[in-house]
């Protein structure tokens, strides 16, 4: 009798024990209780380790956050390189009364920011040379 | 383009457009005459949409008043059309239609769709294109409008000056 006791306490126990740790991940319905589904482990995605990447990780990545002022300085620079040399300037009269963007897409593009429209020249001929419009 | 060196031409495109070219055709210079050659100014929505073409050199006044009746009934539609695309399309439509009968004297609307009365010039057929096709983006247009009405090849090639 007693060990008859002992065994539907046991049996009590055990139930409660996995309704407790089921409710803590998916919800019941009635009586049913499901099994948590657990995905197998992810190999580790991490680059291998190399003494150089793990000495200055922290640095690198303090130097991307920060405000590149020495990437700033050399894209000025380079702008500098070809300050001068463009044969296309982005706005130009050409001998007229307007100001003509030599790229229809930037045109486009500029019209839409400013809310207006667009007016776009279709010709013979090279429009930045008079002697060939 | 002696139209757009006009001062009053210049400041209305520059209130109310942003301008930009496109060479389509070439021409030739031959014993230092200029041979061929055309232009197509184009007025369009931002996204390349055409409301209206004045196809071939025009004066400053033509120009001008194309320009703002381009402007206008733009902003007719806009208003018109409550954000409606289709109610736009509509009315542009419309707008070429109205200026087809009125300055031209063909009624799209006939049952006969007034073919074959009378020979259209180049303004004539821009309107009747653009009250069959409202808003049709430019990249499918030029062509026909360089081709057809204005009667040029489009063509890359360079200008070209013959020697003698």
């Amino acid at each position: 009798m007693s060990l008859l006791a002992f065994g539907l306490v046991a049996v009590l126990a055990a139930s409660a024990h996995r309704r407790t740790s089921a409710e803590a991940s998916a919800p019941i319905d009635g009586d049913v209780v499901q099994a948590p589904v657990v995905l197998p482990a992810e190999p580790a995605s991490e680059p291998p380790a190399s003494p150089k990447h793990e000495t200055g990780t922290a640095a690198t990545s303090a130097a991307i956050a920060a405000p590149p002022r020495d990437r700033e300085t050399r894209s000025v620079a380079i702008e500098d390189l070809f300050e001068g040399l463009s044969h296309s300037p982005a706005c130009e009269t050409y001998g007229t009364a307007i100001r003509f963007s030599s790229r229809p897409a930037e045109a486009a593009r500029k019209a839409k920011q400013e809310g207006k429209l667009l007016f776009l020249l279709h010709l013979s001929g090279n429009f930045e040379d008079a002697k060939f419009t | 383009v002696n139209a757009l060196a006009n001062g009053e031409v210049g400041k209305y495109l520059a209130d109310h457009f942003v301008s930009s070219f496109q060479k389509v055709a070439t021409f030739q210079i031959a014993g230092g005459q200029k041979q061929g050659g055309n232009v197509a100014s184009y007025f369009c929505t931002p996204d390349n949409r055409v409301l209206h073409v004045v196809a071939g050199p025009v004066d400053a006044a033509t120009m001008l008043r194309e320009a703002r009746w381009v402007v206008e009934a733009q902003k007719l539609a806009v208003l018109d059309s409550a954000g409606d695309p289709a109610r736009f399309n509509e009315i542009v439509r419309r707008a070429h239609a109205d200026r087809l009968r009125r300055e031209h004297g063909l009624d799209v609307t006939a049952p006969d769709n007034g073919r074959g009365r009378r020979a259209l010039n180049n303004p004539g057929r821009v309107h009747l294109l653009l009250a069959a096709a409202p808003l049709v983006k430019v990249e499918q247009v030029y062509k026909l409008v360089f081709e057809k009405i204005l009667g040029e090849q489009v063509s890359t090639s360079p200008v070209v000056v013959a020697r003698q």
